[in-house]
């Protein structure tokens, strides 16, 4: 089958002679690396504590490479561009990116989730980074932040190009957003391992780390509004909104809650503002609507681009789209307090947290079914394409899990399932199921589109994916659910007596079975991430069906033979 | 104000303004002038035309 999308590569031979030089961000982007070179450099030698010296010394390499990159492009005149095509190297380097941080988070995941079956397991005393506890954030912003963040950059730049038919705004700021935006990731990533935290969950990294990435993040809000101001369509598509939206809020979430002290301006460690429910607060707003922004609004921006697109059908309804972002956006800010319950937060807010995630039901199902009902017209794909059946199945999950969320935010219910790994399962359902298969499933579209390619490789190994992280899930999730209600059970079992019936290490040896499974299970998904991995190499080298586009315009006249025939009114 | 003024202020005011809002966005998405439009913006992602194609409507040309 053919890609939809690559009809630009006719572009170059035609404004071959309209090439433009790139250098407005130059002067910026080169202050920014100077002046971090400096503080690095003062941090290394001043240092207020001796665990951020490796930082520093990383900072110092990283922006003396940027600066060494910058003057080889301008000598070597590397900074040309043609305004009239669109700027797709920074999105090849995401989706590279999002499968190297994809591998690694998800083999510290399945390393960590061994430890807990067996907790001797790749655990060596005289080496602490490889204790559980450092591993764990390891894993957490490997996944949410390498994999789903670079996914989200990578698509929201694809997406906001095509549907606004225009170029990336900022001439180089865009590769500044990519690269700033990883080198944050192996800042706070090898933080971890050195045991350096602010104790805020997925907001571990520190306060210098925080702050490079708001700079990268505000260069990102610039480089896709100004995308969007000089865009040729009118109208702007409900992707760009769920991505803007997503974009706007995680600057807001991530400098409030972020927040806090150092103890010096050359030391690792700092202090929230906070302290108290105010702390806790805080932090639970930013923790679920980073759920809801990062994970579901971006996510949202890709499900709206990638399912007509593949499907080759319009949006089932554009109407209930619009419904869906503003309901969901105003909604879901408002459930975080549902983190909290029973806790010294008042209780009206408990509840207001706790409503609210009930109320996430509409949209979140309206959504769903606007995914759904978009193949409508076209459902014998599913069987037949296995890129758009991980498109589906994402949608599926989606659903999955925004029904479970609201279920589990409701007091009574929080009750049982709280501090169990029943939210372990219901995370993992929505991390795996919706955002891992739709993002797979927006590398398996656009890696042809992006290398010029007619096909992937191979369909049949993205059907051998789709299973394998399927099962895996399957695997995951059931585990998790008998794991978590079992340990709530044990935990509020009482004897005749009035005494708890059981003691807590007589529940985690009953959780050892389901530990098990859940490790298989994520042994699994990872294999597919592998599989995913070799096919997108494959294509990339132009094997398989990935037959290399010539740059030459086919005829007008001559018909495309796999062309789907147009519409009928009423089909 | 005390705690409890204000509590009672957000609580009032944000269901207000969140029923008042929620209907806005009804109007617009019902609005029948807007049919049309979203309609077209259905099928935003199938378009394919290259980046140099000529628009079917002129626009102003933008520079970096």
């Amino acid at each position: 089958m053919v890609g939809k999308g690559q009809t630009e590569r006719f572009v170059s031979t035609q404004n071959a002679s309209i090439i433009k030089n790139n250098t407005a961000a130059l002067i910026p982007i080169s202050m920014i690396c100077v002046l971090g070179f400096l503080w690095a450099l003062f941090a290394a030698s001043q240092g207020g504590d001796p665990v951020i010296a490796p930082h520093a010394y990383m900072f110092m390499f990283a922006f003396a490479l940027g600066i060494f990159a910058l003057v080889y492009g301008v000598v070597e005149h590397k900074f040309v561009y043609n305004p009239y095509e669109y700027d797709d190297s920074v999105i090849r380097a995401g989706v590279i990116a999002t499968i190297f941080w994809g591998i690694a988070g998800m083999l510290v995941g399945v390393i960590i989730a061994s430890q807990l079956a067996f907790p001797n397991f790749m655990y060596f005393e005289n080496l602490p980074w490889t204790n559980f506890g450092r591993l764990r954030p390891l894993h957490t912003s490997g996944v949410i932040f390498g994999f789903g963040g670079n996914a989200l950059i990578a698509t929201s730049f694809y997406i906001v190009q095509r549907t606004c038919r225009t170029r990336l705004a900022g001439g180089l700021w865009p590769a500044f957003v990519f690269w700033g935006y990883n080198l944050f990731l192996v800042i706070a990533g090898t933080g971890y391992l050195m045991g350096i935290t602010d104790a805020r969950e997925y907001a571990e990294p520190e306060w210098y780390a925080d702050i490079w990435l708001t700079i990268v993040w505000v260069a990102y809000l610039m480089v896709f509004m100004m995308t969007l101001v000089k865009r040729k369509e009118k109208h702007i598509y409900v992707a760009n909104w769920f991505f803007l939206s997503f974009i706007v809020t995680i600057a807001i979430l991530h400098i409030v809650n972020n927040l806090s002290m150092p103890v010096s301006f050359f030391g690792a460690k700092s202090y929230s503002l906070f302290s108290g429910v105010q702390d806790a607060m805080t932090q639970w707003w930013y923790g679920h609507n980073a759920v809801g922004f990062f994970l579901t609004t971006g996510f949202l921006g890709m499900m709206y681009y990638f399912i007509p697109k593949r499907a080759n059908r319009p949006v089932w309804s554009y109407k209930l789209s619009i419904v869906h972002f503003w309901t969901v956006i105003f909604i879901y800010i408002w459930a975080g307090p549902h983190h909290l319950h029973f806790t010294a937060l008042p209780q009206w807010t408990q509840t207001m947290g706790m409503v609210f995630s009930i109320m996430l039901w509409m949209p979140s199902w309206g959504g769903m079914i606007n995914g759904f009902m978009t193949i409508s017209g076209a459902w014998d794909k599913f069987r037949t394409d296995p890129v758009l059946r991980l498109l589906i199945i994402s949608v599926a999950f989606y659903g999955m899990a925004t029904f479970e969320g609201p279920l589990m935010a409701v007091r009574v219910v929080n009750a049982l399932s709280h501090y169990t790994d029943w939210t372990i399962g219901h995370v993992h359902a929505g991390a795996l199921g919706w955002n891992g298969m739709v993002t797979f499933g927006a590398i398996y579209c656009m890696v042809p589109w992006l290398w010029k390619k007619k096909d992937l490789y191979s369909l049949r190994l993205v059907e051998w994916h789709f299973w394998l992280a399927t099962v895996g899930i399957a695997f995951y999730a059931a585990a998790m659910w008998v794991s978590g209600i079992t340990q709530g059970l044990m935990w509020r079992a009482y004897t005749d007596l009035g005494f708890l019936e059981y003691s807590f290490i007589e529940t985690v040896k009953a959780m050892k079975p389901y530990y098990i499974i859940r490790t298989t299970g994520g042994l699994l998904y990872l294999t597919g991430m592998f599989v995913l991995t070799f096919n997108v190499y494959m294509t990339i080298k132009g094997k398989g069906d990935a037959v290399a586009l010539d740059d030459t315009p086919a005829p007008a006249s001559k018909p495309d033979p796999t062309a789907i025939p147009e519409l009928v009114a009423g089909e | 104000m005390n705690y409890d003024q204000i509590a009672h202020v957000v609580k009032l005011g944000g269901t207000v303004f969140f029923t008042g809002f929620f209907l806005l966005v009804l109007v617009y998405v019902f609005w029948p002038k807007n049919k049309e439009k979203f309609n077209k913006a259905a099928s935003m992602p199938l378009d394919d035309t290259p980046l140099s194609a000529p628009l079917a409507t002129p626009s102003k040309e933008y520079t970096l």
